[in-house]
């Protein structure tokens, strides 16, 4: 007995690595053979292997917060389905309402059969170019509904026993600006479910279906026990917290992220309750969409290596009230939801801050930037590029904040500035660390990272953006981040601009982003001198506000630090500050203006050389 | 050991494979025999360990050292710089406003839901990355002049705090180069003593953080390389070895130690490439057409295809990037490196890996290594952590008796022990069942790597051969083969040097490369024509720094393309010129698409462009394969031992022989065959045999 529960744990992990490789295959095959940018070069796919009532026992993730994503989807197709897949069959969804997300990722989903039943699912998801709606990429801020922002796909079939339903793909492209992009982008989808349908049942055969479900049972009590053992190691206890989206981009009021999180004898339940109702905006989250950022924001806590699989989610549970911000109803609008779902992360790694001051970091940029450039050339090409800017990590209990990485919600990357220039009429001017941000602390916050444009012909400029007004928070007295800024220069007259704008630009107008910089942990005044000095000799920190923000003063001939005149300055600082703070920055002390932090500087670098 | 030798008199070389820990020289007698000797690496001066090897083949196997015609490198003196970070104390320059391109990066980084995740400290920090008034546009040209005067004060300023080499790296300089090399002349006038680097002539392609980075590094290691390599040639000539020396590079193809002190970027990952190019030599001897070659050494594996006798290149490789468990999923974990190298898929699993329960127990193998040193506890060099190599001497596949012709005892009772006590007790297993799923799964992990290279490229493992070396490589060859349907294994003599072995067939090789962005359909033919020419008269100057310009070369011309919108390119080779311009064009939008299709599995009408043109140029006529009759008969073998294959096949008493006594008929499994520097195993299931070139033949039995 106790002889083969050894071997079985080794057959298991087998299983497990076989799993994995099957997924990481389906996802290679998504990726080559694709059409559209989005998923080749962002990644914005993920993939996975269900066993037969639809729970995920192996999921191929290659976007941070899809983990999670396609249990609702491949439920809401099961239920549709129930009894009447068979071999052959692709089933699809989008419907935010029917165990979709946002209209643009659409889930295809496929039967695996032994003999005549049903032993396996496999699906994807992958963002798509374009679904129709009021802008191309199907995601308008200003959608008030979902009726406006595209196609809306209730759980249909795609292929009946092998044989696809070409009136399905007439549909799909007549409702698509790029009809060739979007039909390119189903084959892919449809193939790496093939691949993954053939590895399932290879692996099916090698072990016999019995054993194999045994194993996968054990598979899923491992991962959860694995799950469960570390969050056990967390504190019991209730705790809340609320992150604010700046505005919905329509209404500049912020939009709170409420969050109440119980860790309990190796659970976690997160209630949202308190959130924001929904807004007539597209930033609504489905609760899918919430639960896959909460997983998320989880599995960055916890160390081990965790496959992911429904084991995982077991121990984790997450309510949000209907008709709110995190679990939106018809006819909500969703196309932006990404900002919504990246604050869910910063609102429960702010609640677990207490908790496990040792594991949270202060707050990151508060998720990617988008700036939208586009237009027809005076020689009639059209032209448009979507950047991704982004980011800082928070300081941590061991380091300092990352500089220049992306969200942990979008592992995305940067387009390179000479790739930029050969295909959009822009020229970039800068690109680079903004000197005296992100949050002072013992331990100091990532920096901002601006991008300065001159446009070269007429153009249209759409930008979502956040964290301008209500700053990332710091945490355990470490200062909250520095506010991001977008700022225009048009007819010699400079501006600043909402965090969310769109607006015609002429050619010779200027653009400048600049990101939030991450909250720090810790006191400012128990930063190592050496550390601050290094960042003074790196150019990331002026000499005033090393001595402002850290007490440390610096000669400015030799950039060494003056001991003594910093022993004498953090000594009656300490004196005159005896409050400890616990966790993350109160809000009131987060508002952009609530003190003077540098926002006023407007352009640290000069638009001109 | 006579035999007659295929080798024209007076082509005798000598290849040197320097690794971490041995260094394996290699040297084709004037009869074309091979002589080897494996000799661990002296870290502190590598070029000692070299000259001492190369001493002792010439000194024991009688080799006049006048008739060796030239020594092949393989080093791994700049990678060793890079991961100690002991390359040159490195200065930046760049146009005014992109200081932060080098450590920006692309952003993305290699792990999910990793907070703990630290990015790569910069080879060049913030501090030693000036700014200079400068700027050129996408189509070449400049928008505001070059300041000479700042670039001096710049250029002093950095010199002041001690950099020995500057990288220069301005935006668009592919485009045009006048600023960059402007530079180039000031501080070779002003500043003699600086070791520089300018990114048009080290990598004159588009996308500023891959050349910038390209250009730090070879900056960051150049001085190290030149050094050694100068010490090298000296001590070369004190043992009175005068051949020219030629260095391996990353795709596999050799130049002249005097271009690889210039562009030592190109000879990063050198080590890996050489096995590579032994088997696809190999492969083209015997007529292998598909062929995945696999090379299992003491802390990683390493996998790659080789079709047609030709291996596979990419120019998207990070230096210093932790195992990724072979996937290509993940990006930035080191610093990127665009120059072409032989595509590899790499896991983290070889003999050293150090096996583990999780705190759930499931157990696992690798990452983490116990490297050579401390090593496998049964090295008994005081390792404490169960390895794969442990886990194999539990099951029987190596000889207790000891390694390397018994010149390395190891220590089974202390690897049984610890075994049972950290692996198999906590599993309720059996020694031998604990080892035998440990060493399941080490193969799951490198099955992995090989799918990685085959199944996700669209190819079918059945079809092809596996060739297996490196240390351990032949110790699990004939499992994952037959977890993945290979049917046939061929392992060469002397596994264990087969990396030296391959520097003995390297060409050498130049490639002149350079952005050139037009769209297909407006592309001229006479500026196309100009453009190629450029290149080709620099690939005949870069192999003119050689000494060897009698080999005969071959140059072909190659456009790296894609579908305008798209953000990668696919190298297409250019058809011939013909008087029809628009059916040339046809002609090579027709060759793109097929690539794209053989690619991506689907074409488009879409428009094309070029990205970058490119000129390969490469020896036509390679060194013929040297006659290797296998590894000496070293030792006499116990004729037989007990070997544990799994639950089914269970425990087998297995003849042990050594490579010379193999049949040329295949026979049974199972077998153990004990070359001096590797153990091959030959399970129960397979047949084995020998073919004439002494290569081990191991095939799926038809009943398996």
């Amino acid at each position: 007995m106790i002889i083969s529960s050894g071997s079985a744990a080794i057959e298991r992990e087998l299983i497990r690595e076989g799993l994995a490789a099957i997924c990481e295959e389906m996802a290679v095959s998504v990726i080559r053979t694709s059409h559209s940018e989005t998923v080749k070069s962002a990644m914005d796919f993920s993939t996975a292997l269900c066993n037969r009532d639809g729970e995920i026992i192996a999921q191929g993730v290659t976007l941070p917060n899809q983990l999670g994503a396609l249990p609702d989807a491949v439920e809401a197709i099961l239920k549709e389905f129930h009894g009447e897949l068979e071999p052959g069959d692709v089933a699809m969804v989008n419907d935010p309402f029917a165990g979709g997300m946002h209209l643009p990722d659409v889930f295809v989903v496929r039967p695996v059969f032994l003999e005549d039943q049903v032993v396996g699912l496999v699906a994807t998801v992958a963002h798509h170019a374009d679904l129709g709606g009021l802008v191309a990429g199907s995601m308008s801020p200003y959608a008030e509904e979902c009726y406006q922002e595209g196609l809306r796909i209730p759980p249909v079939k795609l292929y009946h026993r092998g044989e696809p339903d070409h009136g399905m793909f007439a549909l799909l492209s007549a409702n698509s600006r790029v009809p060739q992009i979007l039909l390119g982008d189903f084959a892919a989808q449809i193939v790496a479910c093939e691949t993954g349908a053939r590895g399932l049942s290879r692996m099916i055969d090698k072990y016999g279906f019995e054993s194999f479900q045994a194993q996968v049972i054990a598979l899923l009590d491992y991962t959860e026990e694995l799950t469960r053992k570390e969050i056990r190691s967390f504190p019991d206890g209730r705790y809340s917290f609320t992150d604010y989206l700046d505005d919905d981009g329509v209404r500049s009021e912020p939009v709170p992220i409420s969050v109440e999180v119980t860790i309990e004898d190796g659970s976690v339940t997160m209630d949202f309750d308190g959130s924001s109702p929904q807004v007539r905006a597209s930033l609504n989250s489905t609760l899918s969409f919430t639960k896959s950022n909460a997983y998320a924001a989880v599995r960055t806590l916890l160390r081990s290596e965790i496959p992911n699989n429904a084991g995982f989610f077991r121990p984790i549970t997450v309510k949000a009230p209907l008709g709110s911000i995190v679990n939106c109803v018809l006819p909500a609008a969703t196309g932006t939801r990404g900002l919504t779902g990246f604050r869910v992360l910063d609102a429960v790694f702010g609640a677990l801050a207490p908790a496990l001051p040792n594991r949270v970091m202060g707050a990151s940029d508060g998720g990617l930037s988008l700036v939208t450039i586009g237009g027809i050339r005076q020689n009639g090409e059209r032209f448009s590029v979507v950047e991704l800017l982004s980011g800082a990590w928070g300081g941590q209990s061991h380091h300092d904040g990352q500089d220049g990485v992306p969200n942990l919600g979008a592992n995305v990357s940067n387009i390179p500035i000479e790739m930029l220039e050969s295909s959009v009429p822009v020229r970039i001017d800068r690109y680079g660390y903004v000197r005296d941000t992100g949050g002072a602390g013992r331990h100091r916050g990532g920096l901002s990272i601006e991008r300065q444009y001159t446009f070269l012909e007429e153009s249209h400029l759409s930008v979502r953006s956040d964290r301008s007004s209500i700053r990332p928070y710091g945490i355990d007295a470490g200062r909250p981040g520095t506010p991001s800024t977008n700022m225009l220069e048009a007819d010699g007259i400079t501006q600043h601009m909402p965090s969310k704008f769109s607006q015609r630009v002429a050619a010779g107008d200027r653009f400048y982003h600049r990101t939030a910089g991450a909250g720090a942990w810790g006191a400012a005044l128990e930063r190592e001198p050496e550390a601050v000095a290094d960042d003074v000799r790196n150019g990331i920190l002026s000499p005033e506000r090393a001595l402002e923000e850290y007490g440390v003063v610096i000669h400015h001939d030799t950039l060494q630090v003056d001991e003594t005149s910093t022993e004498t300055e953090r000594g009656g600082r300490r004196l005159s500050s005896d409050k400890v703070d616990i966790g993350p920055t109160p809000i009131d002390d987060r508002w952009v203006g609530a003190e003077d932090d540098g926002i006023g500087q407007g352009f640290v670098a000069p638009l001109s050389w | 050991m006579s035999a007659t030798s295929p080798h024209e008199a007076g082509l005798q070389r000598a290849g040197i494979d320097v690794g971490g820990t041995f260094t394996d020289v290699v040297i084709t007698g004037p009869d074309g025999a091979i002589h080897s000797f494996k000799l661990p690496s002296t870290p502190r001066d590598f070029s000692e360990g070299v000259v001492d090897g190369v001493s002792e083949v010439i000194r024991a196997h009688d080799v006049d050292p006048a008739g060796i015609r030239d020594v092949v490198h393989g080093s791994t003196v700049a990678t060793n710089a890079i991961l100690e970070r002991k390359g040159a104390k490195t200065g930046l320059l760049t146009t005014r406003g992109f200081r932060d391109v080098l450590e920006l990066r692309r952003l993305r980084i290699p792990k999910l839901y990793d907070m703990t995740w630290k990015k790569p400290e910069p080879l060049v920090s913030r501090a030693r990355r000036l700014e200079i008034s400068e700027r050129i546009d996408v189509s070449g040209e400049v928008v505001k002049e070059l300041d000479i005067d700042e670039a001096r004060r710049m250029i002093q300023a950095l010199v002041s705090d001690g950099v020995q080499s500057i990288a220069v790296c301005f935006i668009h300089s592919y485009a045009n180069s006048r600023h960059e090399a402007a530079i180039g002349e000031l501080l070779t006038s002003e500043f003699p003593e600086i070791w520089f680097s300018l990114s048009h002539r080290v990598l004159p392609v588009i996308r500023e953080y891959e050349r910038t980075s390209t250009t730090v590094l070879n900056a960051y290691v150049q001085p190290t390389v030149a050094s050694y390599l100068e010490a090298l040639r000296v001590k070369l000539d004190d043992a009175a070895v005068e051949a020219p020396l030629l260095i391996m590079q990353s795709n596999g193809g050799v130049m002249a130690s005097g271009a690889a002190a210039q562009r030592p970027a190109y000879i990063v990952e050198s080590g890996p490439a050489a096995g590579v190019i032994a088997s696809a030599a190999l492969a083209r001897a015997i007529g292998l057409n598909e062929v995945i070659t696999f090379d299992m050494g003491g802390t990683t594996a390493k996998a790659s295809l080789v079709e047609n006798g030709e291996p596979h290149f990419t120019a998207e490789f990070e230096v210093a990037s932790s195992i990724s468990a072979g996937s290509r999923l993940s990006s930035g974990g080191g610093y990127a490196l665009s120059v072409p190298f032989i595509d590899l898929a790499e896991v983290g699993a070889g003999g050293g890996s150090i096996i583990w329960l999780d705190p759930a127990g499931a157990p696992k193998v690798g990452p983490s290594s116990a490297g050579a040193d401390p090593g496998p506890i049964c090295y008994g060099k005081g390792g404490t952590q169960p390895t794969v190599t442990d886990a194999n001497l539990l099951l029987g596949y190596l000889n207790a008796d000891g390694l390397l012709n018994g010149d390395m005892p190891l220590d089974i009772e202390n690897a049984r022990t610890t075994f049972a006590r950290e692996i198999a007790q906590p599993l309720g297993l059996e020694v031998t069942e604990a080892a035998w799923g440990s060493h399941e799964l080490a193969n799951a992990s490198m099955i992995r790597a090989i799918k990685s290279v085959s199944v996700q490229r669209g190819r079918d493992p059945r079809d092809f051969t596996l060739i297996a070396f490196g240390g351990s490589g032949p110790v699990h060859a004939a499992g994952i083969a037959r977890e993945l349907g290979i049917k046939c294994v061929l392992v060469p003599p002397r596994p264990g040097v087969f990396s030296a072995v391959g520097l003995l067939q390297a060409r050498l090789e130049f490639h002149a490369k350079k952005t050139y962005l037009q769209t297909t359909a407006n592309l001229r033919r006479e500026d196309l024509q100009k453009r190629l020419n450029e290149l080709e008269n620099e690939a005949r100057a870069g192999i003119g720094e050689t000494s060897l310009q009698s080999g005969s070369f071959a140059f072909d011309a190659w456009a790296e393309m894609r579908y305008v919108g798209q953000g990668f390119e696919l190298p297409v080779k250019l058809p011939e010129f013909q008087p029809d311009w628009q059916a040339w064009l046809d002609g090579l939008d027709e060759e793109f698409a097929r690539q794209h299709d053989l690619t991506y599995g689907h074409r488009t009408s879409n428009p094309t462009e070029i990205v970058h043109l490119r000129i390969s140029s490469r020896e036509t006529n390679p060194p013929g394969l040297p006659v290797d009759r296998g590894s000496p008969s070293c030792r006499d073998v116990a004729s037989k031992r007990d070997v544990y294959f799994g639950r089914i096949l269970g425990t087998v008493s297995t003849p042990i022989l050594d490579r010379s006594g193999l049949p040329l008929e295949p026979f049974p499994g199972p077998a153990i065959i004990e070359d001096y520097d590797a153990t091959t195993v030959v399970p129960p299931d397979f047949l084995v045999h020998r073919d004439g070139s002494w290569n081990v033949i191991i095939e799926q039995g038809t009943d398996a």
